[in-house]
């Protein structure tokens, strides 16, 4: 399965405008509800009023996810040119990335030049680190966002029990 | 202050159960793709757990503007004595 920056473009397009559609619901049933309003029962005062805390507070856990989807969509993009930059890179060094690795291009060249020989390997080691660097960077960023991801989902869960 | 706050109120429990109905439908169709697998398992359980919140929120505010007294119905004509 690939990433599709489409479909979280628009997941973090609908994520926004819920957040601020339950933002700006929660403050009318708050002020709905508003303890000088005295022609209401306090027990519905006091469950609209809960209601619209907890509203603010789903509001606050979606536009979490939705930096995060984001910010999601963003690192898949730069990683994308980054892998361009090296192939790119590698290409004009008469090297191959496979499978994000830098290697010698395969098959007998004809030609022994030692000079193009000790060009090469020296893009060689220089790629390698820099694909190495990427790979590194990319399970660190995976990492962050899959410890958030889950912070958002304890707290989502924590509401919908606490609502049940 | 409204002349009906009951209805007023009720009035936004409802349109905020709606708002959240909708967001859980059109999550459930955006369907986003995270590529690698764990990440994609992340980021499905935290939807999964968000439309469960929705869900409760939307269910919660019906729950509560069916609970809210109801005005009393003015027949046409009918002479205000207070």
């Amino acid at each position: 399965m690939t990433t599709d920056p489409a479909s979280l473009a628009a997941t973090a397009s609908i994520l926004r405008r819920l957040s601020g559609s339950i933002t700006a619901m929660s403050e009318s049933i708050a002020a709905a509800s508003d303890a000088d309003n005295h022609q209401l029962p306090v027990s519905a005062r006091r469950a609209a009023r809960d209601l619209g805390a907890a509203g603010a507070e789903l509001a606050t856990i979606t536009a979490a996810l939705e930096e995060q989807v984001t910010r999601a969509a963003y690192q898949h993009a730069q990683r994308m040119h980054q892998a361009r930059m090296l192939t790119d890179a590698a290409t004009a060094a008469g090297l191959v990335v496979i499978d994000g690795a830098v290697e010698i291009l395969p098959g007998i060249r004809g030609v022994a030049d030692p000079a193009a020989v000790a060009l090469r390997t020296e893009a060689l080691g220089t790629l390698q680190d820099q694909a190495a660097g990427l790979t590194q960077a990319a399970a660190t960023e995976d990492a962050a966002l899959h410890d958030i991801l889950g912070d958002i989902a304890a707290s989502a869960m924590h509401l919908a029990d606490r609502l049940r | 202050m409204s002349p009906d706050p009951a209805a007023d109120l009720g009035r936004h429990l409802s349109d905020l159960a709606r708002c959240c109905d909708a967001a859980v439908e059109d999550l459930i169709v955006a369907m986003p793709l995270l590529g690698d697998g764990a990440m994609q398992v992340a980021l499905d359980d935290c939807l999964d757990a968000l439309m469960d919140a929705l869900r409760m929120l939307a269910a919660t505010s019906r729950e509560n503007a069916a609970r809210l007294p109801v005005a009393p119905v003015r027949r046409v004509g009918a002479v205000d004595l207070r």
